[in-house]
């Protein structure tokens, strides 16, 4: 095990030099109780990160960081914009894999009986699992447009509403996205999946306060949540094959011109390019189409949710209050300002299971909540629910304005398979109120709630450290997964 | 001939294979089966009902490697095609490694084939394919 000195609560340090090539320390956010936990892989991978070229200040880890493959997930790395680097593994295959929290006027009373035909058409209208294709049907020329325009495109083919674009990371369109340094291949592995979940740990979930979980109700009223046992709608999606496609064609690139760069990695799957190249400048501007895709996937769903309360609840999902209260990605990379060594710099900010978390003030902030902070959206294990927090100037002033994404696996897919099967999972789940559809019932086992860190430790870590303030915990009622 | 193991040794939320092999064109057809018995759990034997011409060049085996799975993936993902046969050979080619060759398909039917996972990418991580007296070994993880 590398060196790692405690320089203040909740903060570890690898410093420079426990590893060969490191530029800058390894720096761990985490809490006593859950530093113990932290696997070997996750500060092997961590340190190598720390050995990319350009990186400023230190290589981060969030609390719920666990073992990827190149960057750790609930990894964060800020890169020089001039002599920095850019890495498709910095930021993942599911490119802007993120979260969306929409409210409802909706409480459990209201909803219980009802559960059962609204989790039906919800799985019948969000197509999810292996295999599966969207309803949107687009030539190439409309999905340009949408990979240029991301949620504006949904605005104007009446999938989005203006609060939507607000209340989305950026208005749902990240600048400098290009088509043409997009793939055919791309084209070809996205053009069909717009509005489909995908698999693994993705997921729809209905979800709803229950009492004791608001801990900031200042900040939940201005976010939309007002009531004990008020229903949210959770969703975990990205962008699907086209993203995944993208990282594969460029990190190919990256990994064949790496000595044209004069660059040497620690782990192929950190293969990066000069973010000035020719090669970096592509790959941005491909990443954005591929964020901007995962942007308009997310709100096609949301329409599609919203069809689907209108006609369980024959009601006008205005009526119903669904109201989306941010999309936030976590899986990106993103252009942004911070002061380090006292000089303003541009940065190229990868977050990779990481969320943003900008305080109040930020110009970024929409303007309804700008006052207050962003909100982050955190997904837990299906049997925990999501948890809603608000971003904080500190997040900005000493860790790039990033947060935690969710709660951070534990245990392997492989040893969650073997400590329960799904369908008793889901007997389980139903038993405690919670109702599971799911395409996949061994897929389902890798997911259970035993396999990640608990929600409450991950959350208390980042609000002690002051990096996101809780604002509220939900508790899912019905789940639907790929 | 080749073996598989599905593996956690190097991964957390992910998936990898272990491979070994007597022969390179062995170790790829193992990969290919592997990946796809990660999608599918025990794949149904079916005949192929479609054959696709293969030609793939890459710089060293382990680029190669990647191409070929990530190839079978796109294919997969696009026109919903599941490889069962394999009749591919892998040579040296003007300084690259080539694979040549065909691989019979039989489509996808969502309402037979139950997919367990989704096979988002193959990435490079820990990969490096090694040869001793014997075999040909290697582990590869994918992107769930």
């Amino acid at each position: 095990m590398m060196p790692m000195n405690k320089i203040a609560e909740g903060i570890w340090e690898v410093p420079v030099g426990a590893k060969a090539g490191m530029n800058v320390p390894a720096r761990i956010l985490s809490s006593e109780k859950l530093i113990g936990g932290i696997d070997e892989g996750v500060i092997d991978q961590i340190t190598n990160v720390a050995c990319l070229p350009g990186i400023q200040r230190y290589a981060l880890c969030m609390p719920d960081a666990h073992r990827g493959y190149g960057f750790p997930i609930g990894g964060v790395a800020a890169f020089d914009a001039e002599n920095g680097v850019i890495s498709p593994g910095g930021i993942g295959f599911d490119i802007n894999c993120g979260m969306r929290l929409i409210r409802t006027n909706l409480t459990v009373d209201d909803i219980k009986p009802r559960l059962e035909p609204l989790i039906l058409e919800l799985f019948r209208s969000v197509p999810s699992g292996v295999g599966t294709t969207g309803f949107v049907k687009l030539d190439r020329k409309e999905f340009q447009r949408l990979m240029t325009e991301g949620s504006r495109w949904c605005r104007e083919n009446k999938y989005a509403t203006d609060t939507d674009i607000e209340h989305t990371e950026s208005g749902g369109t990240i600048p400098g996205a290009d088509f043409k340094a997009v793939s055919d291949k791309a084209v070809s592995r996205g053009i069909n999946q717009v509005g489909t979940l995908g698999s693994g740990n993705h997921y729809l979930e209905i979800e709803y306060l229950p009492a004791g979980n608001l801990y900031d109700p200042e900040l939940a009223r201005a976010y939309g949540i007002e009531t004990v046992g008020q229903i949210i709608v959770a969703v975990h999606c990205g962008s699907r094959g086209f993203g995944h496609q993208i990282a594969t064609d460029y990190l190919r690139i990256f990994t064949q011109d790496a000595r044209k760069h004069g660059l040497v990695f620690r782990d192929p799957e950190l293969a990066a390019a000069p973010v000035n190249s020719e090669d970096g400048k592509a790959y941005y501007a491909a990443m954005a189409c591929a964020a901007n895709n995962a942007f308009a996937n997310r709100q096609v769903i949301t329409h599609r949710i919203r069809q689907a309360f209108e006609k369980v609840f024959a009601v006008p999902a205005d009526r119903l209050g669904l109201t989306t209260i941010y999309d936030v990605a976590h899986n990106i990379a993103r252009f942004e300002n911070y002061t380090v060594g006292g000089q303003s710099k541009r940065l190229l900010v990868h977050r990779k299971g990481a969320t943003r978390s900008f305080g109040p003030g930020n110009g970024e902030v929409p303007a309804a909540y700008r006052q207050l902070g962003q909100p982050v959206i955190v997904g837990g294990s299906m049997e925990t629910g999501s948890a809603l927090f608000s971003g904080t100037a500190l997040a900005e002033q000493d860790y790039f304005g990033s947060t935690l994404h969710g709660s951070g696996r534990t245990m392997s897919r492989t040893k969650a398979k073997m400590q329960i099967r799904g369908d008793k999972l889901q007997r389980d789940m139903a038993g405690r109120g919670i109702t599971v559809k799911t395409k996949s019932l061994r897929g389902l086992a890798e997911e259970a709630g035993f396999a990640y860190k608990d929600i409450d430790d991950v959350s208390q870590a980042v609000h002690d450290l002051g990096i996101s303030r809780l604002v509220a915990r939900f508790h899912p009622l019905a789940n639907i997964k790929g | 001939m080749y073996k598989f193991e599905i593996s956690d040794r190097y991964t957390t939320a992910d998936v990898g294979l272990e491979l070994e092999a007597d022969s390179l064109e062995d170790l790829f057809i193992g990969g290919a089966v592997g990946m796809f018995a990660i999608v599918f759990g025990v794949s149904q034997k079916k005949p192929a009902a479609v054959w696709k011409e293969f030609e793939l060049r890459a710089f060293n085996p382990e680029q190669l490697l990647v191409d070929w799975l990530s190839e079978l993936l796109y294919l997969f993902d696009t026109e919903k095609l599941i490889p069962v046969a394999y009749e591919v050979s892998i040579g040296a080619r003007d300084g690259d490694i080539s694979l040549s060759g065909s691989v019979g398909f039989r489509p996808f039917n969502r309402n037979v084939d139950q997919a367990e996972h989704e096979v988002k990418a193959v990435t490079y991580y820990k990969l490096i394919i090694k040869k001793d007296d014997r075999l040909f070994r290697c582990h590869v993880v994918f992107d769930l």
